[in-house]
């Protein structure tokens, strides 16, 4: 009986996020890199000044997976953490504006369940569809670049990427129901993500200052290692808050001692600049999951205290 | 059976508004209607039975229930609620909301279709049962609210201004639909705006205007005013057989309402005697009748004219 009322609360969510007009604007977002790889290509195979406008525009030894990180940096990346805040805010907010909410609360076990099967639907949703971003992502890459060999990377990060949107959307899905409206929920859970953003880079710039005038050669050193970290992440995200994990790992492989709080086992890890993506997997998941449960239970808490 | 309500000094107060307060009454098998001016707290009070706000203080129990208690879920299948405004979100069918609410009472897939479908035969929906709610008219919203409540058995209807934006030729229907139910035993809770549908309805009245001011039967209400009839006389110079039977110590009032050249007498024994004086004077009496006060008369005079 639970999968079923379970299944039906999710069946009911995935239908109403794939009727949205927002949904369409996401299918053209992820349409785009395509149809703008094509148009490109098309243009760049005319030769300006005896050069090829190609070679002009990416530089003769760009590798084909740069051009994918580009085309994802410019695509998903760039606009994933605004999807995840247009779907939180929305989430419950607008289930208790439209009156939806008090006759699934008026069903047996309906907070409860009402508010898995939401979480569930929209996961599935979010996660399903950033993989599907990620290959199209993939094939503006093969229409730039040609073959890759890290080619499964695009998807498999589409769908990492939809995990760490969680976060996202369950901040702002808390900021609507605390509002009970759904552009609160959205403009909330925007500021609470730029804004963590924010501190976390504003302090660790402080420190990374007054350490680098100490020590240039470390600066330098940690600036390389910082472009090479945040190459292979470059689907970083959730709350910004996790950022201060990374910049602690690369912080920990440069400068020490850091004037941090101490992390449980952050010490150990070993982070060289040839840093590959099964080294930080780990710890997105982690950040990813950590933020996800704590903000899964102050969701289910707003809910069940909510009267309509 | 219907299920029992109890209500032992309940209060709701948001902030510093109260909303009801100190609020005592049972209700058991039949038709309680409550009834009060806008602002009384009828709406809190229903929402209160379903589980959907918590007393402040005081306590709200249902079979023995607090329905501030997890317990209180376990009952949730036998209570059928209609709300107020006809709010429901634009995007799924009548059929598609009817179906996922089935299901999460636990009703199995392939029956919930079937229970849905039923339940919106019972208030004619047939026809409309797979267009987007969002293009449907408010009386056609409303029914479906309704169809929610009644699809199945329940031991326990509370319903928030059934009537109102329903469609006229759907008032009696569900008069019908009411009566039915009440006589198979369900506890009923009413709040309307069609006062004769309630009078005619209704085994007993609460009057609530923050607090209760009366509950009991009908009879018990209208004996409570007095007088509780009148005398209506229709003459063809109604102002000056106003002046002419006070000269004479009677206590009249004209009252357009009950017919052209109405004056009504308060006293209705003395009815025949002031038609005789006033036809011996050469006033032409049309019509000499008793008048029974209304509910909404009698509701009136209880909550100090304030028609709600």
């Amino acid at each position: 009986m639970t999968c079923n009322i379970i299944s039906a609360v999710i069946a009911f969510e995935i239908k109403r996020e794939a009727r949205k007009k927002a949904f369409l604007l996401m299918i053209v977002l992820v349409i785009l890199p395509v149809m703008a790889a094509v148009v490109v290509r098309l243009f760049t195979g005319r030769e300006i000044g005896g050069e090829r406008l190609w070679a002009l525009l990416f530089g003769a030894d760009l590798g084909s997976s740069a051009l994918t990180g580009l085309i994802a940096s410019i695509g998903i990346v760039g606009w994933s953490w605004l999807v995840g805040v247009m779907y939180g805010g929305d989430l419950f907010a607008s289930d208790i504006r439209e009156g939806l909410l008090q006759l699934f609360f008026l069903r047996p076990k309906g907070r409860i369940y009402y508010v898995l099967g939401k979480m569930l639907a929209v996961g599935i949703f979010l996660t399903s569809f950033f993989a599907v971003a990620g290959v199209f992502t993939l094939v503006a890459g093969l229409i730039l670049g040609g073959w890759q060999r890290d080619w499964w990377l695009a998807p498999v990060l589409g769908f990492l990427l939809g995990l760490g949107v969680y976060p996202i959307v369950l901040a702002s899905s808390l900021f609507g129901i605390l509002t009970r409206s759904p552009i609160l929920g959205m403009i909330l859970g925007a500021a609470a993500y730029i804004l963590t953003g924010v501190a976390v880079s504003l302090g660790m710039s402080i420190v990374l200052v007054s350490q680098g005038i100490a020590n240039i050669e470390a600066w330098k050193d940690y600036m390389e290692g910082s472009i090479i970290l945040s190459g292979y992440i470059p689907f970083l995200a959730g709350t910004q808050l996790p950022l201060i994990f990374y910049y602690y790992i690369t912080l920990e492989n440069t400068f020490t001692p850091i004037p941090l709080p101490s992390i449980g086992g952050a010490s150990q890890v070993a982070v060289t600049l040839d840093l590959t993506p099964s080294d930080v997997l780990p710890l997105y998941l982690g950040s990813t999951l950590i933020g996800t449960l704590v903000l899964f239970a102050l969701n289910t808490w707003a809910i069940r205290r909510l009267e309509l | 059976m219907g299920l029992r309500v109890e209500v032992r000094d309940a209060s709701k107060r948001f902030g510093f508004k109260i909303a009801y307060d100190q609020v005592s009454f049972e209700a058991d098998s039949g038709i309680l209607a409550v009834i009060g001016p806008n602002g009384a707290g009828k709406t809190t009070l229903l929402k209160t039975l379903v589980g959907l706000y918590r007393p402040s203080k005081g306590l709200v129990k249902v079979e023995g229930v607090d329905v501030s208690s997890p317990l209180f879920d376990r009952l949730l299948s036998k209570i059928g609620y209609v709300p107020e405004t006809p709010d429901l979100p634009a995007w799924p069918t009548p059929c598609e909301l009817l179906e996922t609410l089935a299901r999460l009472e636990g009703i199995d897939s392939l029956d919930a279709r079937r229970v849905a479908r039923e339940a919106a035969s019972l208030m004619g929906l047939d026809e409309d049962c797979e267009t987007r709610i969002g293009r449907l008219s408010k009386g056609v919203r409303k029914r479906i609210l309704i169809a929610q409540a009644f699809m199945r058995e329940r031991e326990l209807y509370v319903l928030d201004e059934p009537y109102a934006g329903l469609d006229p030729e759907w008032v009696s229907t569900f008069r019908n639909l009411l009566l039915e139910r009440a006589r198979a035993g369900a506890t009923i809770v009413i709040s309307s705006h069609i006062l004769r549908e309630v009078e005619d309805l209704a085994d007993r009245i609460l009057v609530l205007k923050t607090q209760v001011r009366f509950v009991g039967s009908m009879q018990e209400l209208k004996a409570k005013l007095s007088p509780s009839k009148v005398a209506v006389i229709i003459v063809d110079r109604p102002e000056e057989a106003l002046e002419y039977l006070r000269r004479l110590g009677y206590q009249a009032v004209i009252d357009s309402s009950k017919g052209k050249g109405a004056v009504v007498l308060k006293d209705p024994d003395k009815a025949f005697e002031a038609a005789g004086l006033l036809r011996d004077s050469g006033f032409v009496v049309r019509e000499v009748r008793l008048h029974e006060m209304s509910l909404e008369e009698a509701y009136l005079a209880l909550v100090g004219g304030e028609k709600h």
